[in-house]
């Protein structure tokens, strides 16, 4: 990023290429559109773009641009009024974790719907919190610095969005019986 | 210990890949709940990881490139506007502008003749025809055009220099262009 601060505009192309599927699925899950998370994502990367004359490297290069990302979706969230669409994915979507038998593709598939469904129902910095988490494996002082948080409302948020999707997921994570959220 | 508690504890204490306290354990031993919250939550991690990360659709880096392409030029517009704002006056006006360059020029030419009467001996004067009065009423009504007297404050020889010069030859076949012509005389002083 400093290389592209000085006017290195292979150096943008290189950051682009290294964050642009972590930056695509994290708005992904983020806004639970596959269409919508794309857009958001290269608005991420313009507003990157935009951002080499007043960037400073106070932290990690990854909590900078995975705050961007995150204010940004959560901003559209807001503007959409948390009317987010599960997560459709489109027949020719790639899977990068490699081939799966057809049946327990099918089966990951309706289980990945419903896991966007029951993230779609968090509110917005719940869900920003167990994304960047569970699914980006930033540690809590990470992504406390990316949501401007301090690390004990970030712990908070997580623990108050695992329990949201263990009720919205009941039937998968609890196969006997029940207990009191 | 209050389950909530205990619960958090457990859940945080899973991710960060910590052992939970031993007051939890004890917790844990006796809450059946608890002890099937710690199971969901565990199940919770495992589900998670069935969304794994997929690559963008096709044409995803081709419509970004556009874009940073789009976002290039609009800098570099915004870079140069004070250029293409004095080029953009220059061409909404360039028939007035031209119309003034041509009556500035032959304005011009005309104050810096020495008056008729002051050049003209007395004895000539008496020869002056009708037609030579005439001439020079039209040069005393060029003189009073109003643009005449601003020439001081039109920058006209610079803007001139900054037109293309198909304009201004256009900028003569208006029909917005008055000519100002001695009868006698095939060129003429528009305005």
């Amino acid at each position: 990023m400093l290389a592209f601060c000085r006017g290195d505009e292979e150096a943008f192309i290189s950051l682009y290429r290294r964050y642009r599927d972590r930056i695509a699925n994290h708005a992904r899950r983020l806004l639970g559109d596959q269409a919508r998370g794309e857009e958001a994502s290269q608005e991420v990367f313009i507003k990157l773009y935009q951002a080499r004359t007043r960037y400073e490297p106070r932290s990690r290069f990854s909590t900078f641009v995975f705050r961007i990302a995150t204010n940004h979706c959560l901003n559209l969230c807001a503007r959409l009024d948390h009317k987010l669409l599960a997560c459709e994915p489109p027949d020719d979507q790639q899977v990068v974790n490699g081939d799966v038998p057809q049946d327990e593709r099918i089966a990951q598939e309706q289980l990945r719907k419903e896991l966007s469904r029951a993230l779609a129902t968090l509110p917005n910095k719940q869900r920003a919190a167990l994304v960047l988490c569970h699914y980006e494996g930033l540690s809590y002082q990470e992504a406390a610095e990316t949501l401007e948080v301090s690390e004990s409302a970030l712990k908070s948020l997580v623990f108050r969005a695992r329990q949201a999707m263990i009720k919205q997921m009941e039937q998968y994570v609890i196969p006997e019986g029940k207990y009191a959220v | 210990m209050q389950c909530n508690k205990v619960r958090e504890a457990i859940s945080l204490a899973r991710y960060e890949g910590q052992k939970i306290d031993p007051s939890i354990a004890q917790h844990m031993d006796r809450c059946a709940e608890c002890r099937a919250f710690a199971n969901a939550d565990a199940r919770l991690d495992e589900l998670l990881r069935v969304d794994p990360p997929m690559a963008p659709g096709p044409g995803f880096d081709t419509r970004f490139f556009a874009r940073l392409a789009e976002e290039k030029a609009s800098r570099q517009g915004r870079a140069t506007s004070t250029g293409h704002t004095f080029a953009q006056f220059a061409r909404q006006w360039r028939w007035v502008l031209a119309g003034i360059s041509v009556a500035s020029a032959a304005a011009l030419i005309l104050v810096t003749r020495q008056p008729l009467e002051q050049t003209l001996k007395v004895n000539e004067l008496a020869r002056l025809t009708a037609q030579d009065m005439g001439l020079l009423q039209n040069l005393e009504l060029v003189q009073e055009l109003d643009l005449v007297r601003r020439l001081d404050e039109v920058e006209t020889f610079e803007v001139v220099a900054q037109l293309e010069i198909g304009e201004i030859e256009r900028a003569g076949d208006q029909p917005e262009t008055v000519i100002l012509t001695d009868p006698q005389s095939s060129a003429g002083v528009s305005r």
